[in-house]
């Protein structure tokens, strides 16, 4: 028996008798969004449980659905393990009283069971069966949730380090075939075949390469892998070891953004155990791989997601994208062959290599094979993180999984990729989601993250929002980029406060095009995306902000004004009293009104009016009565 | 072999498409590009075709390989260079370059404005040499769609030698590069970020705080009027550029000047030679116009009257100078050869002592040590010294100078010399013997120090002693195996001849009693 197998033994024993145990285990999903959700002081809550009921407390990370966190988990022996959301900390430890004295495992607070151990039945049914859960495919993401992120051993119980312990055995050239033949592709958004990115560093003359798994992850909304590195940072790290071992990398870079603080916690402690168990250093589980992975932070820029930005910032220089080619595959990191992959990237690659790579050509669609993480934000009933077959529809994404638009509201579009991406309509809601498709219809796949978008979003502000975004994150260096953006923006400004000319989807047009094709990084070339995407898909909103000078969606200010509907107003004073500048007038009991030249359209009458009885009505038909 | 436009150009491994393009003499416009400097990429102008890749290629950047066919300037390339060159044109003070009335302001109101802030070219010091003007002259821009964004950036003048005026960056990153990679020294980076982005130094503090060595490359390389040296930048085109070498110190550098109505006016390092790569001190680069210019100049050659230094011609003076020295031994003048003198001058001067039998040759301030030991009555000196009044047994003084420097006060005589601007020869430094041109003419009388002595020896009917010109002292120079020394004058010796530069140079006194905690004050 090897020292590996060793390991994996002593880890199982552990894991099984963590789950085995009389005690019971509560598992608090306390990842970046379940401690943002007030996870920690629901962990608080239960601990003091613990002076008369003895149970042990395991932070666990994210399981997906995030509008159900704070999410624990309440393990009882002989009992299935069932999980409950929303988790108050006033609530939590009647929740588990109710559970492990009274033998209660309540319902209709419970969201899913995970069959126990020796069998039992419940009338929870399984978590699997979740309606967000069920329609997943969950591949990089097998272990988020389930396992102490911190816990080396929970790994290795749970196939952890099988792939590595594998990978040593073959040649390195095997590996990188199995690779390209699994069909993965960059999941950092541009979505180059992993495999030939490998092939091409590898073929690389110069001996001293080098390995950079990017964890930059800066695009608004999307936190897939945040959620994987806090949930399962072993799974990135083992893809970052195959990868060095494939391309005999001499370190391995792991770039992860300063502003997750917790990922950066979980990435120091997987590098410590790791070391402690063999698995990094000189001669890696007792083979000639000696490897070394050094985590380097980022200092909160955008652009450092690029690779050449992100090449230059390890090396201590500013985070400034150089034009390729030569590509980092031949002029990396300190000036050497680089492989540069997302953490979603490598987090597969564990997965390609333990179950072979037909098993996972066969998820996915003729040239996008495989699983994709996606986080589903914005306007929807069940936000979270899923992880779903490449090819799967943006119906099956949207209603499926997300159930569909929050309160009822009519479905309008998604924004997918980010600041790079771009808006597709609820029309195309059955085309599969993948690389090409996306592509396509204008915007990419970028990490993954899908912003969905109601009838209550102006699509032009939206533009503006996205494109106010590159526009602080451009680098500065090309001039396309960095004058081009603000030209952009400064002319969607002009648009949304109703200051448009019809020449201006003209000038809208050039310049998008201008900035697409002159800027040097892709950055600068995706971030016209939005507004290309909107103009296309979305003209009509566009030509009445420009020529109606309405706000279809009542988003811009400068173009609607609030009024009392005077048959609705009931005259209860609300508005009156909580109007900060004193704009609304109007005696109890009496419909009131709005002085629209003191109104500064903070919203605070419109969002507290019981009666709903404020309108947002299009300036221009104000104006047109009052004249 | 690559086809550019049409045009059939042989393949260069390792080299651009730009450079190639250059080469060959196909013109593509670039801002950022500098021959210099490593590509950037980031005026983007350079766009071009490849045929048979997709969207539009950086010619700068990109290797050209072998078959590769071109296109630089189709309409399309035309279009998208014309819109990324507007959005430079939105936020470069750009008002005389589309303005209509531009010709005849260019004719009539040429002079330069003095003006504090820059709103246009017609007050621009750079107007004549820069290069955001020649490309809207060549793609004949006209109007700018969309609005102007003047950055409102404060003119940064808190530094001596050169004020900055971010308002006019382009961001085409010369300067950054001349810095960071060529001298070495990472004082400009890039700071903040997008639309914000600027070039400045870290915490944005005055560069005399840095360790910046006021070496003025990136005033060299910038292409706008953004980084200017203060006591040049008025100048524009200068009438002539002349190479020579520096003799501030022993190093050897090589200079090329810029010189207008007979004056030097700027200093930049020799685009030919490897002074290029280390770059020059601030001595040379912004020191040495305004010192050499200083007005108190030694023009013409004087002799003490009633009290008085009356100046004279040089007939005059050379027969006064001959008579004073026939009236004494040989033995009881000295003479003092600095060791700035031309190495011409020092053989002449050397020749001249042998012939007169003047043993007493001094090259230090400690051989004056040996007047009142030897009795000297008469000190011709070449270089303004210290203490002189302390030496009794001194009766005259020669004072042969450029300014009137320590001692000068005490002069019997004075003989104006011409600085190492002015005069042809050769200097032996740490790279050999290094060719010294004239720049400029000396003003009024100075000469030479070399012809000061023929014009002596003249006088005192010394034969041998009348060259026409430095060649004919090189080649007796080779004839009787005359080897000159390194003369013990490093970087940091602050003086040239007798003078402190500071004393004539404000912005230096400013730069050495900033830094004077340094052990080195650049």
């Amino acid at each position: 028996m090897t020292d590996f197998d060793t390991l994996v033994q002593k880890a199982k024993r552990s894991w099984d008798k963590l789950h085995a145990q009389k005690t019971p285990v509560i598992y608090a999903g306390a990842a970046s969004c379940g401690r943002a959700a007030g996870v920690l002081p629901v962990i608080e809550a239960i601990k003091e449980l613990k002076a008369t009921l003895p149970l042990e407390i395991v932070e666990v990370g994210c399981i997906g659905p995030c509008y159900l966190e704070p999410i624990i988990a309440v393990q009882k022996k002989g009992h299935p393990t069932i999980f409950y959301g929303n988790v108050q900390a006033i609530q939590a430890a009647e929740i588990v009283e109710n559970y492990l004295v009274k033998n209660d495992p309540q319902p209709d607070k419970a969201i899913g069971a995970l069959s126990s151990p020796n069998g039992s039945e419940t009338t929870i049914p399984s978590i699997w069966d979740h309606p967000m859960l069920k329609a997943q495919k969950r591949i990089v993401l097998k272990n988020c949730g389930l396992i102490d992120p911190q816990n080396i051993e929970h790994y290795l119980a749970n196939d952890g380090y099988q792939a590595l312990n594998k990978v040593l055995q073959m040649k390195p050239e095997t590996v990188i075939q199995e690779i390209t033949d699994s069909g993965l592709r960059g999941r950092g958004g541009a979505g180059f075949p992993t495999g030939l990115k490998w092939k091409f560093t590898r073929a690389e003359k110069d001996p001293e390469k080098y390995v950079i798994c990017n964890a930059d992850e800066g695009d608004p909304g999307a936190f897939m892998n945040r959620s994987l590195i806090e949930g399962d940072p072993h799974a990135v790290l083992e893809g970052l070891l195959i990868a060095g071992y494939a391309i005999s990398a001499v370190k391995g870079y792991i770039y992860c953004r300063a502003e997750y603080p917790l990922a950066i916690q979980r990435f120091r402690k997987a590098l410590k155990d790791m070391r402690k168990f063999g698995l990094l250093g000189e001669n890696i589980l007792g083979s000639d791989f000696s490897f070394e992975i050094e985590l380097k932070e980022g200092a909160g820029a955008f652009v450092c997601g690029e690779e050449t930005a992100l090449i230059a910032s390890i090396m201590g220089e500013r985070g400034m994208p150089r034009q390729k080619p030569p590509y980092p595959s031949q002029h990396g990191v300190w000036g050497k062959p680089t492989v540069i992959n997302n953490v979603e990237t490598l987090g597969t690659v564990p997965a390609i290599i333990r179950n072979g790579s037909k098993w996972y050509a066969r998820f996915g669609t003729e040239k996008s094979k495989g699983t994709k993480t996606f986080s589903l934000v914005g306007k929807i009933r069940r936000s979270g993180l899923i992880e779903v077959p490449l090819g799967t529809t943006l119906r099956t994404v949207i209603y499926d999984i997300g159930g569909g638009i929050y309160e009822d509201k009519e479905f309008k579009a998604i924004q997918v990729g980010g600041p790079s991406g771009g808006t597709i309509p609820a029309a195309f809601m059955d085309e599969p989601l993948d690389y090409e498709n996306l592509n396509k219809l204008g915007a990419i796949m970028g990490s993954g993250g899908i912003v969905v978008i109601d009838s209550d979003t102006c699509v032009v502000d939206l533009a503006r929002y996205f494109l106010q975004f590159t526009e602080n994150e451009s680098c500065g260096k090309c001039v396309p980029c960095r004058i081009g953006t603000k030209q952009l923006l400064n002319l969607l400004t002009k648009i949304v406060k109703g200051e448009g000319t019809i020449d201006d989807f003209e000038l809208l047009e050039e310049l998008a095009h201008t900035i697409s094709e002159g800027s040097l990084c892709g950055l600068g070339k995706t971030a016209p995306n939005p507004v290309i995407t909107t103009l296309t898909y979305f003209r009509d909103e566009y030509v009445a902000h420009i020529v109606d000078k309405r706000c279809p969606a009542k988003v811009c200010k400068d173009l609607f004004v609030y009024v009392v509907d005077a048959e609705t107003c009931i005259g209860c004073e609300i508005c009156r009293k909580r109007c900060p500048v004193g704009a609304v007038s109007g005696e109890k009991k009496q419909p009131h009104s709005i002085d629209i030249t003191k109104c500064i359209k903070c919203d605070v009458c419109f969002t507290n009016c019981p009666a709903k009885a404020i309108r947002k009505v299009d300036k221009v038909d104000v104006i047109h009565v009052s004249h | 072999m690559l086809v550019i436009d049409g045009k059939k150009v042989p393949f260069v491994e390792g080299k651009t498409i730009l450079e190639i393009a250059r080469e060959n003499n196909i013109h593509i416009p670039t801002l950022c590009a500098h021959e210099r400097l490593p590509s950037f990429g980031a005026c983007r102008l350079c766009m071009i075709k490849v045929h048979g890749v997709p969207g539009f290629m950086n010619a700068c950047t990109t290797p050209a390989k072998d078959g590769m066919v071109i296109t630089t300037n189709n309409l399309e390339i035309k279009k998208l260079r014309r819109a990324i060159f507007e959005l430079i044109l939105s936020e470069h003070p750009s008002s005389c370059m589309i303005c209509a009335q531009a010709e005849h302001c260019d004719k009539f109101n040429s002079g330069i404005m003095k003006a504090g802030v820059i709103t246009g070219c017609n007050t621009c010091p750079n107007k004549d040499m820069c290069e955001v003007r020649a490309i809207a002259e060549e793609l004949n821009f006209k109007t700018i769609r969309f609005p102007i964004f003047y950055k409102e950036l404060p003119i940064e003048r808190n530094d001596p030698f050169f004020d900055r005026d971010y308002n006019l960056c382009i961001h085409c990153g010369r300067c950054v590069r001349v810095c960071q990679q060529v001298e070495g020294a990472h004082i400009l980076v890039f700071t903040k970020r997008g639309h914000d982005t600027k070039i400045g130094t870290s915490f944005e503090k005055p560069h005399i705080e840095t360790d910046c060595k006021f070496c003025g490359q990136c005033i060299d390389v910038c292409p706008t009027g953004a980084l200017s040296a203060r006591g040049q930048k008025w100048y524009q085109e200068p009438d002539d550029r002349v190479r020579t070498t520096c003799m501030l110190c022993n190093k050897g550098c090589r200079f090329e000047m810029d010189v207008k109505w007979g004056r030097i006016v700027a200093v930049r390092p020799d685009p030919d030679y490897k002074t290029l790569k280390t770059g020059i001190c601030v001595k040379g680069r912004f020191c040495l116009p305004t010192f050499f210019n200083a007005v108190d100049r030694i023009r013409f050659p004087r002799f003490l009257q009633n009290f008085k230094l009356y100046p004279t011609n040089w007939d005059e003076i050379g027969s006064h100078v001959a008579e004073l020295l026939e009236a004494y031994p040989p033995s009881k003048i000295a003479l003092y050869l600095t060791n700035f003198l031309t190495d011409e001058s020092d053989y002449v001067f050397r020749k001249f002592a042998e012939m007169m039998e003047i043993t007493n040759i001094y090259t230090t301030v400690e051989d004056l040590t040996q007047i009142p030991k030897k009795g000297i009555k008469v000190l011709w000196t070449t270089e303004g010294l210290p203490g002189l009044k302390n030496f009794k047994t001194l009766e005259h003084l020669i004072f042969q100078e450029v300014f009137p420097s320590e001692g000068y006060e005490l002069a019997d005589v004075v003989l104006p010399a011409a600085a190492f601007t002015e005069q042809f020869g050769t200097y032996y430094t740490q790279r050999g013997p290094m060719p010294i041109q004239k720049v400029v003419k000396a003003p009024d009388l100075a000469l030479e120090d070399w012809k000061i002595v023929c014009k002596i020896a003249q006088e005192l009917d010394l034969s041998g002693l009348n060259y026409l010109d430095v060649d004919e002292i090189e080649q007796e120079m080779g004839r009787v195996n005359y080897k000159q020394k390194v003369r013990p004058v490093d970087e940091y010796y602050l003086k040239y001849r007798g003078t402190p530069i500071a004393e004539k140079v404000p912005d230096f006194k400013i730069l050495l009693e900033y830094r004077k905690n340094r052990a080195k004050p650049w």
